[in-house]
């Protein structure tokens, strides 16, 4: 990540705060995607726009949400966060390292990286193969920061066993109804539309299927759901007769567990690639925070190994997804060394800060990320799912007939 | 770069070569197969292969020992060392100049056996001071059995000379030192990421034949998590093998070592509760993977005390580097 602009580049993006930049800044322009990410690195550091977000902690979720989207406007309108979109959905063309490496590169600023921005990751890639109109028409709200989105997949009764879930979906008009219960929907109350999972047929995983609903209609109610680092970051969402235009079904009507499985490999693998950004970045704040301790240096050379580890692995993860490879139950594995790389790292950062940890207000946002990484063995299918895949599926361990 | 199927060609002649047992010394079968050549078009990936294979089939040939003489004759500039044999420090030792006799008492360990018609390089003091013994009858070589008879280490003695001893430069020991160290932890990693995929390997194979309660005992979801979890961690490490390899600098083969020494002796642990009692007998490979395991995370430090080191050196730096790029 450290070769320079071209000059000829640099000269282009030199103006870059004046003029938005657009189509100048197609994929095509950068040889590589460190290329793009140096110059992306010398637009953050100088433009005065972006410099307020260098080492902004927000101050609550919610509270700095619209703040935060200002920074995706800001990429947006600039052209910096269209690389790696493809050019009929709003994007500037290029492979998904484009995107990598924009992420990597805000870690290393030091930027926080708006939440709802990371959800594209997961969420988008899916549009763009099951329901590419959908992707085109709403992409550039989306990367723009002018729309959130939510995932409401797990209900109180179907949580690690997600084919067991409830919530109806049935036909109405030229339009579909759905009725029943999500919950543990990240950011759900401060989305405007969520990619839902319904049941539209029979029992099992071939009876469902993907939607995306508007949140903000009647028929839907979200409530918000305090969570463990003290903000609300989830919500519950109750749906009574919520109505889903017909062409916002994701994929085949009953295909929607097919749309799911896709997801994970974006899910679990790209978001891991994100994360060890974050975990360098938050190694590196904390060593600023305290005094070097020799006693929990192992703590810290540990956490280091794994989240190295971890940046090695899903960066094999990114790289097959650039060249469009579909990635299978393997992807678990990545699962399995995020949660690892994330708990030692949250260990390491608690030991080095010491006492101070507890009870520094200033610390506030540290502790929130601290507790916060304890869900890391819950969500997006638990550390015990992860390695039941990995042992029968990856390993061809036997299965119980 | 090499294509995955001269990759499993390279593989199964390595797998033949590294377990003969008779056809001369290793380098000589090395050199049959055109083992320089190899090299020669991609050292990363020909050398972590053989290490990998090395690994797996538990070779006792010491294919360390002429790697580490290669680099410190490259990093002195000095070819003859390129056939010597490279003293490690000993439990036994240290080796130390002796002020009264003028002499320098040696006692190192080397990872095969060593003959007095070798030249011998010895490393003295904690930053090593480097000592060129050139084909000296007062040097002894005895076997060192300890926890892996099969493994080939030797216990170097020997009460030498001042005469009789040449120093390598001490700026450029220093750095030739670091680079051996370096290699050796690399090569070391990709030894132990054989030997883990092997033992996981292995047991996930044996969980599918032993039935007890009526079913086969991999059906059992505590043995499946422990293979799986040992899984992740060696494919992780498995990985930074490779980049160490790659990117040739110390830091990413002090981390590699530090996650391979890991993940074989998790992979161990996990491997040995699948097996019950079978695997705790002789009848059984288990052991000597096991034992080989505890030798090689010995070899240039053992992972607690690589990841400290990491540590302290993050601590003193400061900044948290990455390793690998996009
Ligand atoms: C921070 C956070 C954010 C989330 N965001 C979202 C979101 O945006 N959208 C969304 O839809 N969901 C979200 N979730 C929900 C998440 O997907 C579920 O929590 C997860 O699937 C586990 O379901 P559960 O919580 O009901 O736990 P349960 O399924 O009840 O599991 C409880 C325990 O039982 C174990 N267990 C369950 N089944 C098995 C089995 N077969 N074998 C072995 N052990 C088993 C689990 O591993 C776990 O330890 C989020 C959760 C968290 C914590």
């Amino acid at each position: 990540m450290t070769d320079p602009p071209t000059d000829a580049l640099a000269d282009a993006l030199a103006d870059a705060s004046a003029h938005p930049l657009t189509e100048q800044l197609a994929a095509a322009t950068f040889e590589s995607a460190s290329e793009y990410a140096a110059a992306l690195e010398r637009f953050l550091r100088t433009d005065e726009r972006a410099g307020v977000y260098i080492g902004y902690r927000p101050p609550s979720l919610e509270d700095s949400s619209r703040h935060m989207a200002g920074l995706q406007a800001l990429l947006f309108d600039t052209g910096w966060s269209r690389l790696g979109w493809p050019v009929r959905a709003g994007g500037l063309g290029g492979d998904p390292r484009f995107r990598a490496a924009m992420f990597e590169t805000l870690w290393k600023l030091d930027i926080q990286i708006p939440e709802p921005f990371t959800t594209l990751e997961i969420l988008v890639p899916v549009l763009l193969v099951f329901a590419p109109h959908l992707a085109d028409e709403l992409l550039p709200s989306l990367l723009r920061g002018d729309e959130g989105w939510a995932q409401a997949f797990s209900e109180p009764d179907a949580g690690s066993d997600l084919a067991s879930l409830r919530t109806r979906l049935e036909p109405d008009g030229d339009g579909y109804r759905l009725t029943g219960q999500k919950v543990w929907s990240t950011y759900g109350h401060l989305a405007q539309r969520s990619v839902l999972l319904a049941r539209s047929g029979g029992p099992g995983h071939k009876g469902l299927t993907m939607v995306l609903v508007d949140l903000d209609q009647t028929g839907v109610e979200v409530r918000p759901i305090r969570a463990e680092d003290g903000e609300n970051h989830f919500s519950e969402i109750f749906l009574d007769d919520a109505w889903v235009p017909g062409d916002r079904i994701i994929g085949q009507l009953g295909g929607g567990w097919a749309v799911a499985m896709y997801m994970l490999q974006w899910e679990r693998g790209a978001w891991g690639w994100l994360q060890q950004g974050r975990f360098h970045s938050r190694l590196q704040h904390a060593l600023q925070l305290a005094p070097a301790e020799p006693s929990h240096a192992a703590s810290l050379g540990h956490a280091y190994t794994l989240v190295a580890a971890l940046r090695l692995h899903t960066r094999e993860t990114v790289e097959r997804l650039a060249r469009e490879e579909t990635l299978g139950p393997e992807v678990s594995i990545d699962k399995l060394l995020l949660i690892d790389a994330e708990l030692a790292t949250w260990n390491a950062i608690r030991d080095h800060v010491g006492p101070r940890f507890e009870l520094d207000e200033e610390l506030h946002w540290l502790r929130a990320e601290y507790l916060f990484s304890r869900a890391a063995p819950i969500y997006g299918g638990s550390q015990e799912i992860q390695r039941t895949l990995v042992a029968q599926r990856v390993l061809h361990m036997p299965r119980e007939s | 770069m090499m294509d995955q199927d001269t990759l499993e060609m390279l593989r199964s002649s390595l797998r033949h070569v590294l377990t003969q047992d008779s056809g001369g010394p290793l380098a000589g079968r090395l050199h049959e197969l055109g083992w320089d050549e190899v090299v020669a078009d991609d050292s990363s990936t020909a050398l972590r292969t053989m290490f990998e294979v090395k690994g797996d089939t538990l070779s006792s040939a010491d294919a360390l020992g002429p790697r580490l003489a290669a680099v410190l004759a490259e990093s002195t500039g000095d070819d003859r060392l390129a056939s010597a044999t490279v003293a490690l420090a000993s439990p036994f030792g240290p080796s130390r100049w002796d002020e009264g006799t003028d002499h320098l008492v040696i006692d190192a360990m080397t990872l095969s056996a060593t003959s007095s018609a070798t030249t011998v390089v010895v490393p003295v003091g904690a930053a090593p001071r480097l000592a060129i013994v050139v084909a000296h009858v007062g040097l002894t070589s005895t076997p060192l059995g300890g926890i892996d008879e099969s493994f080939g280490a030797h216990r170097l003695t020997g009460d030498i000379e001042a005469d009789a001893i040449e120093w390598i430069d001490d700026r450029l020991a220093a750095t030739a030192w670091n680079d051996v160290v370096s290699h050796g932890r690399w090569l070391v990693a990709c030894e132990l990421v054989g030997i883990a995929r092997h033992v996981i390997a292995a047991a996930a194979q044996y969980t599918g034949e032993r039935v007890q309660y009526g079913r086969k005992i991999g059906t059992f979801q505590a043995l499946q998590h422990r293979v799986a979890s040992a899984h992740s961690m060696v494919i992780g490490a498995g990985h930074l093998a490779a980049e160490a390899g790659n990117a040739g600098d110390d830091w990413s083969a002090l981390v590699a070592k530090a996650m391979a020494g890991q993940a074989a002796e998790f992979a161990c642990t996990q491997a040995q509760q699948c097996y019950g009692a079978i695997g705790f007998t002789w009848e059984h490979e288990f052991h000597r993977y096991l034992r080989r395991t505890y030798m090689l995370d010995r070899l240039f430090g053992d992972w607690r005390s690589l990841e400290h080191e990491i540590g302290i050196r993050l601590q003193a730096t400061g900044v948290v580097p990455h390793i690998g790029s996009l």
